[in-house]
């Protein structure tokens, strides 16, 4: 029987962190790219609650660590979705490709 | 405080409080009504001088008077201090400050009554709007500036009021400004004021670093006491390196002596500086009568009596030499003259210099005597010159005028009482004459005894003062150590040379000068009486115009009593009384200190030079023979005088043209100023800001111009460019990946962080890295 | 921000009021310094540097176990006349701005007045700070604000001026960044290498231990004195001493500032695109920074190194001097001569404070206030005129005293303050600075020579103060000027307040301000004077 270890989660995690990179580099829809990131953020809780539980002395400080992530990912949504909205009203679309104005 | 400086004080304050009634509600108070404001304010000083004079001369009777001016001393208020030296300011109450007071206030107190008289026949509206007010204003400052100088009695406020008189000037001068003439000629005069202040401030700073002290007296004392303890300046190893050239404390002193003669310079208009008070006529009548006759031109020959002390002999035969050149000079030019102003105002200048000539021979109270004397009788005349400018309306050509004591009796009359002060007139071996026949002539007097024409032992009557032998001797004895110690006798030899014998040459020459000048005086002046008073009217509709007004001519009469009075009582006496006090110089020394009767110079001029007899007699007549020249030449007008000028025309016209001083400062100054300030701003603009903005930011401006232009050319334009463009290259290059697309920067980003993470588990740089990976998997 | 913008104004004149009225307050403990005689004088400012400060606040800002950073801020006799000049000239400055509707930039009122009064408040903290990091913190706040002044409602080429003037007076706290960071370390090398003299001016602290951003301590402890004035510390590299170095870095920052030759550049074209009442506050309380940098920084806190440099300082201060007056006569542009003339009389304060006397540096104080009285004044009759005409050309100007001559008054008086007329402010710190560089004439061979040089720039301001006033106020009366209306109310209320002060600091520099200033700056003397014989050769080095 497969014992499943840190491994496995690390894994995973990596998995579901280059699905998240592959959405932000692929996506041109602002939101698209948003998903990807929000990918990106739960891999990485899967990781720090990974290494909490197989360290030599589990605690919670990784959980709470990844609820702080959840949190921070909510607020970064926040203002992310406020900037897709700015950018729609600006420029009339959410293509994040035609918001280049600022490229050097 | 004694009663007499509360006087004085009180009458320093009163034209300030009535300049700021004027300057606040001056439009308001209205036209006749701001005059008679002033005129009010005057008089009242004039009522405390009065009442200090007479005073004083109670005082002077029964012999407080010294004490007074002890008690002065003490009562000063501590006005700064610069550095740690206190400089305090009080009233220097003494017989020459009470004098002087008595003689300003008087004198302007009947101008100011002229001026209601001069600026009522004036036009003084421009725009609608009324400058009435405001000449009345200047005039209150100046009273306020005037008396302020006379009564301080330290160096830094007597430069302060110094100053303040010079703004007046200049604001009076160019009352009319919207004449272009007038605001020139205003702006010239504080310029070259300011050249004099320069020498000044000069003077000032030595005073107070050498002395410790701003203080009249005080510095005097300290000046005293350095001679005669042998410190400070007279400290023999005394020298200071000017860029390599070891100035020695005595030339220190000369120089300092001579930084303050520089003020006078500016302000009595002695050459070089002459310049401006001839221009200085474009100001109203009155002014020119007021300033630029009787009282702020005479205040630098105030200057140099109160510093009288400070002064040492080189100092004092540079202050004769420019004295000479300018009364010489001056007179020259008045000959030529046909603005009956611009040609009072050249006697003005030679008899200021006369002053100071006097000065600088050693005839300290006679050229306090000529001061007053001048004052009084060169009012008169300028007030003289008013009247009939504005009679004949703004007519000053002589050569318009003519026959106009018919027309204006009581001014020709007056102006002719002017005429025969000025001249030296009197009766020799008789005690009678006018103003310069006393004061003139006892300048002359001592000329002629200190240049040893009269002999030689006229040493021998300076009872009671310190002789000049003895000056030398003592000073000799400070050189002759100086030399020793230095080695160098060069620096002592040149410092100070106190025997006459040195300068007998010298001495004589400007004594010469003087006496012809003392001839040609009454030539200037009687052509300039005869060709506008007298023979027939050259102009007619000037004469049919000609008129004179009471509200004039009264101020004249006064003034004319005053002239003859002058001469004979009030002022000599009490000059001489300041006399040793103030002359109780250790370096020079004044020759008339001791005649201190309450005669006139002329008597004590028989009693002490018996061998004056040349001089006496041919200065004495000088008055009679050259009256009789203008009168043979002038007696039909112009005519015989242009044919004489025409003879004489490469002098006649250098004379015009005032020895071309004016166009030789506009080319070397004002030229010269303008062009270095050309070439600064020019500077300024393309060179200091074109490097230093270059620096910032147009550099890199221009650098990238160049590299978008192409960068193979640019690189040879060398190592500076290249470096720029290098910078735009590499810039460009770590441009290119700066899309403005988040996908790629993702893309870098996770690309980095993979590269990252290999070379983690590839090269091992953190050693735990593969264990912590390993224990992980297991 | 949030301000109904009708009340922006009246805010921020009542905000400009109250500070005036409070910096009064400052005047306070000084009043009655000049009745008592020396000893008088010493049981108010203290016997030595920095003991007898008033207002003291005191708190930890931001702490580290290796630093402190205080919140320091004191008034002695050097900050206390320049912080209630400060507010004065922002009082007027505001009320300058009344008329902010009828220019020609009128938007953004309330940004207007909001950055004015932030740039109040970096001005009088730059004043009032003690501690080197909060003085570089207000320094660089002050900075801000005076660009979007400029930028924003300048004139034609604001943009131009506004950059240029960051960029020099950047470019100069960049060095001074430096020499904070520098000074600190040093500061903490020293009191460990000579434990035994740091004792702290402060009795509750004893002896010093750690590094410190203290301007007082900096300058009164000994250790950090001996130290940084050593011959052998060295900056960088061996050879560089520390000393004239650090002064170099400081210096150059407030010289921007002040401005000195060559470093001026940039104040003609922040002058010219200014605003009046942005102007008046460069001019009046601006410059005055670089003159207070000097005294409260470089000179206490490097004597040896205000020796090293003297000679090289004075002939800057002589060239400002004479070179601003040649390029003031040059000047075509009213504002620029004003300007010009700006560089010329602060020429003054750095003649002054290089000459290490008494007399040179109550000069050159008093000049900082004179000339923050005399300039604004100028500046804001340059203003007046401006408003009417919508030029500032002089040679079109003429006769202007004619049309209005309240105006014509005002200017005289304001011009001649600034030329330097006895019994008025100019005077006396020009005088005072004279007679203290010929007091130097013993450490300087120059000093004779430059203190006539130095004198002769009283003529030539003459000279072109004169013309200035020839060409504009005097001659015939132009018609296109005759129509312009007099001076209005709130104008004389600007320049009544500051002909008044021309006069009163002229006729009474003593009791207005010496009695101030003098036991502050005598102390500052003494540190100054005592220099080469406690550090010997690197303070006698030229």
């Amino acid at each position: 029987m497969l014992t499943i270890g840190l491994m496995h989660y690390l894994v995973l995690s990596a998995a579901i962190f280059c699905c998240g990179i592959f959405v932000m580099i692929t996506k041109r829809n602002a939101i698209g790219i948003l998903i990807g990131v929000e990918l990106v953020l739960n891999s990485v809780n899967v990781n720090f609650i990974a290494f909490d539980r197989y360290s030599q002395q589990p605690g919670f400080d990784g959980q709470i660590t990844a609820l702080f992530v959840i949190v921070l990912a909510a607020a970064e949504a926040a203002v992310a979705v406020a900037i897709c909205m700015n950018l729609y009203k600006n420029i009339n679309t959410i293509d994040v490709d035609r918001g280049d104005a600022l490229h050097g | 405080m004694s009663n007499y400086e509360t006087y004085l004080l009180a009458g320093v304050a009163v034209p300030f409080v009535s300049f700021f009634i004027l300057m606040l509600f001056g439009p308001r108070i209205g036209k006749p009504l701001s005059g008679w404001l002033a005129v009010a304010a005057m008089a009242t000083c004039c009522v405390l001088g009065t009442l200090t004079l007479v005073g004083w001369l109670g005082e002077v009777d029964s012999g407080t008077a010294a004490e007074l001016t002890a008690a002065a001393g003490e009562s000063q208020f501590h006005w700064a201090d610069i550095g740690s030296v206190p400089i305090k300011v009080g009233v220097n109450l003494d017989s020459l400050t009470v004098i002087m007071f008595f003689m300003v206030t008087f004198i302007a107190t009947w101008i100011f009554v002229f001026s209601i008289g001069y600026m009522a026949g004036h036009s003084d509206e421009v725009d609608g709007k009324s400058k009435y007010h405001r000449f009345f204003c200047y005039l209150s400052l100046f009273g306020f500036s005037m008396l302020g100088l006379v009564i301080s009695s330290n160096l830094l406020f007597l430069f302060i009021f110094w100053e303040l008189v010079g703004l007046c000037s200049y604001l009076l001068i160019g009352f009319y400004f919207d004449k272009k003439f007038a605001s020139n000629a205003a702006m010239k005069a504080f310029i070259t004021n300011r050249v004099g202040d320069f020498g000044f401030i000069f003077g000032l700073m030595m005073v107070y670093f050498f002395l410790g002290t701003l203080d009249l007296d005080g510095a005097a004392a300290a000046f005293a006491d350095q001679y005669a303890s042998g410190t400070g300046l007279f400290d023999p190893s005394f020298t200071i390196n000017v860029l390599g050239w070891h100035v020695s404390g005595p030339m220190m002193a000369t120089l300092m002596g001579i930084g303050l003669f520089c003020g006078a310079m500016g302000k009595s208009a002695q050459f070089p500086l002459q310049v401006w008070l001839p221009d200085a006529m474009a100001g109203p009548t009155p002014v020119s009568a007021l300033i630029h006759a009787a009282t702020m031109v005479a205040a630098g020959v105030y200057l140099v009596a109160r510093v009288y002390r400070l002064l040492t002999p080189d100092a004092q035969l540079f202050i004769a030499g420019v004295g000479c050149i300018t009364l010489t000079a001056m007179a020259l030019i008045a000959i030529v003259q046909t603005d009956i102003k611009k040609c009072l105002a050249y006697s003005t200048l030679s008899q200021l210099g006369y002053m100071i000539f006097g000065l600088g021979m050693g005839a300290w109270i006679a050229a306090l005597f000529h001061l007053m004397t001048h004052a009084f009788f060169k009012a008169m005349m300028f007030l003289g010159s008013g009247q009939v400018i504005e009679g004949c309306h703004h007519e000053q050509d002589m050569r318009k005028m003519g026959g106009l004591i018919r027309k204006m009796p009581v001014t020709g009359v007056t102006f002719l009482i002017g005429v025969l002060a000025i001249a030296g007139f009197g009766i020799p071996s008789m005690n009678l004459g006018l103003g310069g026949y006393f004061s003139k002539d006892e300048i002359l007097a001592v000329a002629w005894d200190r240049a040893g024409i009269g002999g030689e032992g006229h040493h021998s009557d300076q009872d009671g003062h310190h002789a000049a032998a003895s000056g030398a001797t003592a000073f000799d004895l400070v050189s002759d150590s100086h030399e020793a110690h230095n080695g160098d006798d060069r620096v002592a030899g040149h410092a100070l040379a106190t025997d006459d014998a040195d300068h007998a040459g010298v001495l004589k020459l400007m004594f010469w000068c003087a006496l012809i000048t003392a001839y040609v005086t009454p030539f200037y002046m009687m052509r300039c009486w005869w060709l506008t008073f007298m023979g027939k009217p050259r102009d007619q509709q000037v004469h049919d115009h000609a008129h004179e007004s009471p509200m004039m001519y009264v101020p004249l009469v006064v003034l004319a009593i005053f002239t003859v009075v002058s001469s004979y009582a009030l002022f000599r006496p009490l000059i001489a009384d300041a006399a040793p006090a103030l002359t109780d110089a250790v370096l020079v020394t004044a020759y008339d200190g001791h005649a201190d009767d309450a005669n006139h110079a002329k008597g004590a001029l028989i009693n002490l030079h018996g061998a004056h007899d040349w001089l006496f007699w041919g200065v004495g007549w000088s008055w009679a023979i050259m009256f009789l020249v203008a009168i043979v030449i002038y007696r039909n007008g112009v005519g015989l005088g242009s044919k004489l000028k025409s003879a004489f025309s490469p002098i006649a016209t250098l004379l015009e043209k005032k020895y071309y001083f004016d166009e030789i400062y506009d080319f070397m100054f004002v030229r010269g100023c303008r062009l270095l300030a050309s070439i600064s701003a020019f500077w300024d603009t393309y060179v200091v800001d074109g490097i230093i903005a270059s620096l910032t930011s147009k550099a890199t401006e221009r650098f990238s111009a160049f590299a978008g232009r192409g960068v193979d050319a640019n690189i040879v334009d060398g190592v500076f460019n290249g470096m720029a463009v290098t910078a735009f290259d590499l810039s460009n290059l770590f441009r290119s990946p700066h899309t403005g697309r988040i996908r790629n920067y993702v893309l870098f980003t996770a690309g980095a962080a993979a590269v990252a993470i290999l070379l983690l588990l590839f090269f091992d740089p953190v050693p735990d890295a593969q264990a912590i990976l390993t224990s992980a998997g297991g | 921000m949030i301000a109904p913008k009708q009340l922006v104004r009246s805010i921020a004149l009542l905000t400009t009021i109250a500070t005036f009225v409070l910096s009064l307050w400052l005047i306070g403990p000084f009043l009655g310094a000049g009745s008592a005689d020396a000893a008088g004088m010493i049981d108010i400012f203290g016997s030595s540097y920095g003991e007898k400060l008033h207002f003291v606040q005191r708190a930890d800002w931001i702490t580290s176990k290796n630093f402190t950073i205080e919140y320091f801020v004191g008034v002695d006799g050097l900050n206390m006349p320049l912080m209630v000049l400060t507010s004065f000239v922002g009082l007027l400055a505001c009320l300058a701005s009344w008329n902010f509707e009828s220019w020609k930039v009128n938007k953004g009122i309330k940004g207007y007045f909001a950055l004015f009064l932030l740039l109040e408040t970096g001005m009088l903290g730059t004043f009032v700070a003690l501690d080197f990091f909060l003085f570089y913190i207000f320094w660089e706040i002050m900075l801000l604000p005076m660009y979007f002044l400029i930028g924003v409602w300048g004139g034609a080429r604001k943009e131009y001026a506004a950059i240029k003037f960051f960029l020099f007076t950047l470019a100069g706290s960049v060095l001074m960044l430096v020499g904070l960071v520098a000074m600190f370390f040093y500061s903490s090398e020293a009191v460990t290498r000579y434990a035994s003299l740091a004792t702290s001016y402060r009795p509750d602290v004893g002896v010093l231990t750690t590094g410190t951003f203290d301007l007082i301590e900096l300058a009164t402890n000994q250790a950090i004195q001996t130290y940084f004035n050593a011959t052998d510390t060295y900056f960088l590299a061996k050879g560089l001493q520390f000393a004239p170095l650090m002064f170099m870095f400081l210096f150059v920052g407030f010289a921007v500032k002040l401005p000195a030759f060559p470093v001026h550049t940039w104040l003609p074209d922040a002058h010219v695109e200014a605003p009046t009442p942005i102007s008046m506050i460069l001019a009046g309380v601006l410059l005055k920074m670089g003159g207070y940098g000097f005294l409260r920084l470089c000179y206490p806190i490097f004597p040896a190194g205000g020796h090293h440099w003297a000679y090289c300082l004075a002939c800057i201060g002589v060239i400002s001097i004479l070179y601003g007056a040649l390029c003031a006569m040059a000047q075509t542009d009213f504002k620029k001569l004003v300007a010009y003339s700006s560089i010329s009389h602060m020429g003054y304060v750095l003649l002054g404070v290089a000459v290490m006397t008494d007399a040179g540096v109550q000069g050159a104080m008093f000049q900082m206030i004179a000339h923050g009285i005399s300039s604004p004044m100028c500046f804001f009759l340059v203003g007046v005129i401006y408003d009417r005409a919508h030029h500032r050309e002089i040679n079109r100007f003429g006769g202007l005293w004619l049309s209005m001559p309240k105006y014509g008054t005002m200017a005289t008086i304001g011009f001649f303050a600034s030329l330097g007329l006895p019994g008025m402010c100019g005077f006396i710190g020009e005088l005072w600075v004279l007679l203290g560089v010929f007091a130097a004439r013993d450490t300087f061979t120059w000093a004779v020579p430059m203190a006539i040089l130095a004198a002769s720039g009283v003529i030539l301001t003459a000279g072109y103060i004169l013309w200035l006033i020839q060409r504009v106020y005097l001659g015939p009366s132009k018609p296109e000027h005759a129509k312009f209306p007099e001076v209005t109310g709130r104008e004389m209320l600007i320049l009544v307040p500051l002909a008044a002060l021309c006069v009163l600091f002229g006729i009474l520099p003593k009791h207005l301000l010496f009695d101030f200033t003098n036991g502050t700056l005598d102390l500052i003397v003494k540190t100054m004077a005592a220099a080469p014989e406690r550090f010997g050769s690197l303070a006698a080095g030229l």
